[in-house]
């Protein structure tokens, strides 16, 4: 049964209700694109939600002062980035060779670059390269892959120009390929 | 595979595994899971205040009137203090420090043979010179002030007044024993000159 999405929070929380009725607006809105960014710096669908949930707790807190958010869904954005950066786990690493070699195989023989990119192993490959970039580079990657995020928006989060952004992403991808690219030629050159 | 393969592999490969990295999408329902949610903390936070709010009134009567009690029952005693100390001190104490007959009725062996402290030189060489007697007026600070330096022990008096005796010294009074200066050997070319 669904219940009548203005009326949850209006009954539960007895205060002004345009103000519940903006936050629960707030919450249809915005939970999927704050729950990417918490997956993407998580990598865990459980964590994530767990991060979406205490985000718009904390904007709850807030919610008589929403009217004054000038950029609602940067400011979302910010604290489900600080929320998950204070509960990420150090990734489990994994050997990369190993994930390199069966990206090749899978290339050897004959599969789709769409089906190698979409293979578990490929995906823990990609983790730990992401991973293993510079900081600001690997903060700057995580946004922009969160949620469709502008530059002008991860700029927003992260506090810097929109051009460090670019700039940030540029490198980060430039060392990105650099690295697969060496691993795949690793093995190749055997 | 060749650099140039290898390299445009890696590219394609990279953007095709991006797109796939950032497809999470979270179990249906998320928005409703969040709504409950901020519903129970809701009436979670509903429920503490009311449950707490009696105690926390209680808490805060009972400090109030601790403080006003208190507050009263130290006002006399403070009263008091202060009426105390506004009061003159005691004629026998006056006449016990600045009479110089009492002065030397005072068991000598507060002092070590020859040491007198200079405070009470002072107050006998200005009582001997009349510029000071029991009948003199002192105010309640002067009064107070000698109260004190009857107080400090003897230790403390001597070791001021030694120090001042070392301050006091003169450079004549200095005996420095000769030194005498061994003949300095100076190199060929520098007696030349």
């Amino acid at each position: 049964m669904n219940l009548p999405g203005q009326a949850i929070l209006s009954r539960a929380i007895p205060i002004d209700g345009a103000t519940d009725d903006e936050l629960e607006s707030i919450v249809r809105q915005h939970a999927r694109f704050v729950y990417q960014i918490a997956y993407m710096v998580l990598r865990n669908h459980h964590d994530a939600e767990d991060a979406a949930q205490e985000t718009f707790i904390r904007v709850m807190r807030y919610r008589n002062r929403l009217s004054e958010v000038r950029d609602q869904r940067a400011w979302l954005a910010r604290i489900a980035w600080r929320i998950a950066l204070d509960r990420r786990k150090p990734a489990t690493e994994i050997p990369l060779n190993e994930a390199a070699e069966a990206v090749l195989k899978l290339y050897s023989e004959g599969a789709e670059i769409e089906q190698i990119a979409s293979d578990k192993q490929m995906m823990a490959l990609l983790e730990q390269m992401i991973d293993s970039l510079p900081g600001k580079m690997r903060e700057a990657v995580w946004l922009s892959l969160s949620g469709d995020m502008s530059l002008a928006e991860i700029g927003k989060v992260l506090r810097i120009p929109e051009s460090s952004v670019r700039t940030r992403l540029f490198r980060a991808r430039k060392m990105l390929r650099q690295k697969l690219s060496s691993l795949l030629g690793g093995k190749h050159a055997r | 595979m060749r650099d140039e393969e290898r390299d445009r592999f890696a590219d394609e490969l990279l953007d095709a595994a991006l797109d796939r990295y950032r497809a999470a999408q979270p179990r249906s329902g998320l928005e409703e899971r969040i709504l409950a949610n901020l519903r129970e903390n809701a009436q979670l936070a509903a429920w503490f205040w009311w449950k707490w709010l009696p105690v926390i009134v209680s808490v805060a009567v009972i400090t109030a009137t601790a403080t006003i009690y208190l507050a009263r029952r130290l006002a006399p005693a403070q009263t008091a203090l202060i009426a105390s100390l506004d009061a003159e001190p005691e004629d026998i104490e006056l006449e016990a420090i600045v009479n110089p007959e009492r002065q030397a009725a005072l068991p000598q062996s507060r002092f070590p043979d020859g040491v007198q402290p200079a405070v009470s030189k002072v107050v006998a060489s200005r009582s001997a010179q009349g510029g000071l007697s029991a009948s003199t007026s002192l105010s309640r600070r002067e009064a107070l002030l000698l109260r004190s330096i009857k107080a400090i022990p003897e230790q403390m008096l001597v070791a001021v007044q030694s120090r001042q005796a070392i301050e006091e010294l003169r450079i004549e009074d200095l005996q420095v024993p000769g030194v005498k200066v061994e003949e300095m050997v100076i190199g060929a070319a520098e007696r030349d000159k």
